[in-house]
């Protein structure tokens, strides 16, 4: 079903889809025990990336010991997770279609969001495992950290590549997150009520949109977090990757964990709580007791949070596949 | 020295001043038979009164109608005078308080009232004369007194005033207790009258707006917590709404009437006391339907009811203690019980009043002026954020 969502709309179609949902939406009984589908080629998720790719995201910062830009450890960070995903859908020797997965980017010059493949995947919404398998941009080496044994050994690895990192101009958000309330509403049209787990999204910024204020943000952000499969409403998390040397905050548990500031204040308003199935995962990411709802967001953050979070809001997914 | 003598009409006069007694009563009697005089003696003792009587031992006293085993499960110490000589216990003397006496040749006995020629001198208060009787009461007792290892009837009643004294000072202690607590709750009262009056629509117009915020909140996150603390909210309007809306004007008495007013509660509390009567539902329930009465009447400051109800409980033998009711230590033990267990939920409940947001302003300051104008201006000020708020969204 994912190549026949359309990346960008027409109003005309986007009215037709609108009615769709809404039947769609009012027929799909929400569980009273949600998030707990199992993930089959037959019932797939969804993880969609929102990446930040305006002008400030050339700044510098140093990753792994080596200076580089923040688009470039995006890049790589988000090559290295789809390189993951890819792995573990590997079941027996053969691919299995657990997954679809868009890219959508901000920024770059463009006034618009867009879909963020580029290649010969370029201008699609969500791509299937098989397409991800075929059609990436170039193979290149990658250096790995490891400790084993308590001794840290740097060795190099093959990496796939699908996305290059991206910077320029503004920082679009709103359009960012109307995107990809568009493309999660057709996907749930196309589900025909079944028992999927729900799409996540994760949000990658490292600054204020420019496109929106705080109202049409939340609105943008509640537009995807109203969105449901029977199994339970679309999570979104947003992750504020920083160039300063503040504590991260990861999976704050209320407002008063982050920072008092307006931005950080509206990403902790505009991500998801995240499900109890999390909550392990996320306790020992951590280290803060599991009383309470997590939500989903990182403040602050540095590659390094960036990725632990990633782990989390995907891996728990992945764990579901069966 | 002022004596009075009387040569007829003595048994009136004697029962007149042996039930003014107060603290002490000591009798050298060598006979006592009038049934009549031991009602009086009983209801001494049940007041407090400490009875000690000495008394012949003969068939006389022996066969006569009274049940000196009731007097003494009254509390009433009985000395049964044998005179080794041959003689007899001869006295009739007896010593009210320590300061009065009355002596003659009237014994307490039908035959003395009826038929004999009698006398009885009087004096109504001479503590050095008393003294002087004292000393041949005291030793009376050294020569006939119980051997206290041997005595175990007179051991029952050392218990007996035992319990008395320890039941006697937590029902003080409760009334008392129970005063304070309905102090703090006529003060909490007083604080949301006024809030209500001063502030009450501001504080419910904050409240609505504050529970309009938090739904609007809730709708665009999304989030179980925002969806919480909106429900947090709307329950907290509706509790406010009722609490305001039942608040009733506290009125202020003047100092005397006040101080008036709290002796005759705490009376009240005493007599009435619901966990006495623990061996006796019916009386028990009844206890406790006055016991409501009373403290709603006292914190409506209606001085006319608590001095209505005090007086229906005074009166009424009813209520109080049955001392005459012949009761084992396991009794004792589980009307003290009742009563520390009453006494210790009471100072639980005013250890948490005390600790209560208005009580503790009400400490530092002594009233809650201050406290609303400052409330006040927090109000007003919230209020308009969130009415900025609201329309910004």
């Amino acid at each position: 079903m994912s190549n026949l969502i359309k990346s960008q709309l027409l109003p005309a179609e986007r009215t037709a889809i609108q009615q769709l949902l809404q039947t769609a939406m009012s027929q799909t009984v929400l569980k009273s025990k949600p998030y707990t589908a199992y993930i089959t080629r037959k019932t797939p998720s969804a993880m969609l990336f929102l990446i930040d790719q305006s002008g400030s995201m050339d700044t510098e910062i140093v990753f792994q010991g080596q200076t580089t830009t923040k688009a470039q450890a995006v890049a790589l960070t988000l090559n290295t997770l789809l390189d993951e995903i890819l792995n573990r859908c590997n079941r027996e020797g053969e691919l299995r279609e657990y997954f679809q997965i868009g890219i959508i980017g901000y920024g770059n010059q463009d006034t618009d969001a867009y879909s963020a493949w580029q290649g010969a995947l370029e201008g699609k919404a969500f791509v299937r495992m098989s397409q991800l398998r075929d059609h990436y941009l170039s193979m290149t080496q990658t250096t790995v950290e490891q400790t084993i044994r308590g001794r840290v050994t740097v060795s190099q690895k093959p990496l796939r590549e699908w996305i290059t990192p991206q910077s320029g101009g503004l920082t679009p958000m709103k359009a960012a997150l109307e995107l990809a309330a568009d493309w999660l509403e057709q996907w749930i049209v196309a589900l025909e009520d079944k028992d999927c787990y729900p799409p996540i999204v994760i949000n990658i910024t490292d600054g204020e949109a420019t496109d929106g204020d705080d109202t049409e943000l939340l609105q943008a952000a509640r537009r995807i977090k109203t969105l449901h499969t029977a199994d339970g409403n679309v999570l979104l998390l947003n992750v504020h990757l920083s160039d300063t040397e503040h504590t991260p905050v990861l999976f704050p548990q209320k407002s008063n964990d982050l920072p008092e500031d307006n931005y950080a204040q509206l990403l902790y308003r505009m991500s998801s709580e995240m499900p109890a199935i999390y909550n392990t995962d996320i306790a020992h990411l951590t280290q803060k007791d599991l009383r309470g709802a997590y939500t989903g967001m990182a403040f602050n953050a540095n590659i390094k949070a960036l990725v632990s979070f990633l782990q989390i809001g995907t891996t728990t997914s992945m764990g579901r596949t069966k | 020295m002022n004596i009075q003598v009387f040569f007829s009409n003595i048994r009136p006069q004697l029962i007149h001043h042996l039930s003014l007694a107060n603290d002490e009563i000591c009798a050298a009697i060598a006979w006592f038979t009038d049934q009549a005089i031991a009602e009086v003696l009983m209801k001494s003792a049940q007041k407090g009164v400490k009875v000690s009587l000495i008394v012949e031992n003969d068939e006389i006293n022996h066969q006569s109608r009274i049940d000196y085993q009731t007097l003494q499960q009254h509390g009433i110490q009985i000395i049964w005078a044998n005179v080794l000589t041959g003689g007899k216990m001869h006295h009739k003397f007896c010593v009210i308080d320590r300061k009065k006496v009355l002596w003659g040749s009237y014994n307490w006995t039908y035959g003395g009232a009826i038929y004999n020629k009698e006398n009885l001198s009087i004096v109504e208060d001479d503590p050095n004369l008393a003294q002087l009787f004292l000393e041949e009461f005291n030793q009376l007792l050294n020569e006939f007194g119980p051997k206290i290892t041997e005595n175990l009837q007179q051991e029952l009643i050392n218990k007996t005033q035992e319990w008395r004294l320890a039941i006697q000072l937590i029902e003080a202690e409760i009334a008392y207790l129970q005063q304070q607590k309905s102090d703090y709750e006529t003060i909490i009262e007083q604080y949301y009258y006024q809030l209500k009056s001063t502030l009450g629509d501001l504080l419910l117009r904050h409240l609505s707006l504050k529970t309009e915020w938090a739904k609007r909140e809730a709708e665009l996150t999304v989030k179980n917590q925002d969806k919480q603390r909106y429900e947090g909210y709307r329950a907290e309007y509706e509790r406010v709404n009722a609490q305001l809306s039942q608040a009733k004007e506290v009125v202020e008495l003047d100092k005397d009437t006040e101080k008036k007013l709290k002796k005759m509660y705490r009376e009240a509390i005493v007599l009435g006391h619901p966990d006495k009567f623990m061996h006796d539902p019916a009386k028990q329930q009844k206890a406790q339907a006055i016991a409501t009465e009373l403290i709603a009447a006292y914190q409506r400051r209606d001085l006319s009811k608590v001095t209505e109800i005090w007086q229906l409980l005074k009166n009424g033998t009813a209520f109080g203690i049955d001392w005459s009711e012949s009761k084992n230590e396991d009794d004792w033990q589980k009307i003290y019980t009742r009563l520390r267990l009453r006494r210790d939920d009471l100072l639980r409940e005013i250890a948490l009043l005390e600790v209560d947001e208005i009580m503790v302003i009400y400490r530092q300051i002594g009233n809650f002026e201050k406290h609303f104008s400052d409330l006040r201006i927090q109000l007003e000020q919230d209020i308009k954020n969130l009415e900025k708020q609201l329309k910004t969204r």
